[in-house]
């Protein structure tokens, strides 16, 4: 949120002319980019490939795959900017869905076995990184009404929700790090989304 | 709000996307939903929107340099690289004669756009102890680098000046010592300089064997 409030400031002197993107320079980029305008792409990636990066590398892991993923987000951005729209949210923000869905789909697509291959040590470094996002995510206490509503959900399912958006854990690890069945994982989560909704909205 | 049990099954499952928790063909089908299905497609994006403020936990990560270039080259195959035009320039200077010899120094001179591509990198890191900005002028065909902040590298090692283009293989400029100026006839925007620590003499390597310290890509003036 600074960093909202300086794109902000920084498109401040000449609001005049174009209001929405001047208060947000990616979403300026993006809608270059939608033109097909090859100068966006320089200051498009400089602005914004370090954030999803690290977004890439904490869903994945793994450095390698993060680099091929990198290069799979800005291929889907640039064929697919035309799609962004600003009246939904700022152009970082569609960035970084990209990417969370690109890692979550890629981290979803491999072989059970790959994951069971590295048995308990995996389970072991989601364990402990979990923990690390919530101690970020204590931090930085800019989630506003968010974090709020989080912190009315009990703790473990408020870590659970936390854990799933951050690090993308799915049902089936929540359920086995949780010793839960599955289908009860569901019901749990379900009802925390839907509280997380209600209280959002109160 | 109140809703449908069926509705209640949508919005759970939109959340339940964005989250990220479903197996690979609950996904696939909700993104089929999400475009046969314009309600369900609002309901996704109003849990993005709920959910967004917990992208502040991704810390920002720099990629590897070579990257930007490797990107830009799969993005765009067929960006040409700007190449010296002295063959027909010469031709048609000559075939004009001196006056137009005379205009067309003139136009340089004074800078008049079209007639010379200029770039810049500005080559700064908060956590670096050195900072310096890369200029190139097509006409001229030279690179230019002055240093902006810091000193020497210290006793045992050199800064090694880098150059990493659209196969994203990063090709050696030279040690740099204080400001430097290299005959360079071609160079494309979106190439990207880079700077390391290395041993005194450089890289025993053929790309930096140190941290990079600095990188960043070519822009036009």
């Amino acid at each position: 949120l600074r960093k909202a409030e300086n794109f902000a400031r920084w498109g401040g002197a000449n609001r005049q002319e174009k209001p929405m993107s001047e208060a947000d320079p990616v979403a300026g980029l993006l809608e270059a980019a939608a033109k097909g305008d090859r100068r966006a792409f320089s200051p498009l990636y400089v602005a914004t490939s370090a954030k999803l990066y690290g977004v890439l590398l904490r869903i994945l892991r793994d450095r390698e795959e993060a680099d091929d993923a990198l290069q799979e987000v800005y291929a889907r951005v640039w064929s697919s900017a035309g799609r962004y729209d600003p009246a939904k949210g700022r152009g970082m923000t569609w960035l970084i869905t990209i990417a969370r869905n690109r890692a979550i789909d890629r981290l979803r697509a491999r072989p059970p076995l790959a994951d069971g291959a590295a048995g308990t040590e995996v389970v072991e470094a989601q364990a402990s990184e979990s923990g690390d996002a919530e101690a970020i995510l204590m931090r930085k206490s800019d989630l506003g009404r968010l974090g709020t509503c989080l912190d009315v959900q009990p703790a473990d399912r408020a870590a659970a929700l936390r854990g799933a958006y951050v690090m993308g854990l799915s049902y089936a690890e929540l359920a086995a790090r949780h010793a839960v069945p599955i289908n009860t994982m569901r019901t749990w989560l379900r009802r925390g989304l839907q509280q997380l909704r209600e209280c959002m909205e109160a | 709000m109140t809703m449908t049990l069926d509705k209640m099954d949508d919005d759970a499952l939109a959340a339940e996307y964005v989250l990220g928790v479903l197996d690979a063909a609950d996904r696939a089908a909700a993104e089929e939903r999400m475009r046969s299905d314009a309600d369900f497609a609002l309901r996704v994006d109003g849990w993005q929107a709920r959910l967004a403020p917990l992208n502040e936990a991704y810390d920002a990560v720099p990629p590897p340099v070579a990257l930007q270039a490797q990107i830009e080259a799969r993005l765009f195959p067929a960006q040409p690289v700007p190449r010296r035009r002295s063959g027909w320039l010469g031709g048609i200077l000559a075939g004009l004669g001196v006056a137009a010899v005379v205009l067309v120094a003139v136009a340089l001179w004074l800078g008049v756009p079209g007639t010379d591509t200029r770039l810049q990198a500005v080559l700064t890191a908060e956590d670096a102890p050195v900072a310096f900005v890369a200029l190139w002028s097509e006409t001229e065909g030279v690179l230019t680098l002055r240093q902006t902040a810091g000193g020497p590298a210290g006793e045992g090692a050199d800064y090694q000046l880098w150059r990493i283009g659209a196969d994203g293989v990063p090709q050696s400029l030279g040690l740099v010592q204080g400001d430097l100026a290299l005959a360079l006839p071609a160079l494309a925007q979106g190439e990207v300089l880079a700077v390391s620590l290395e041993p005194a003499g450089g890289s025993p390597l053929p790309g930096p064997s140190g941290p990079v310290l600095l990188a960043a890509p070519l822009e036009t003036m």
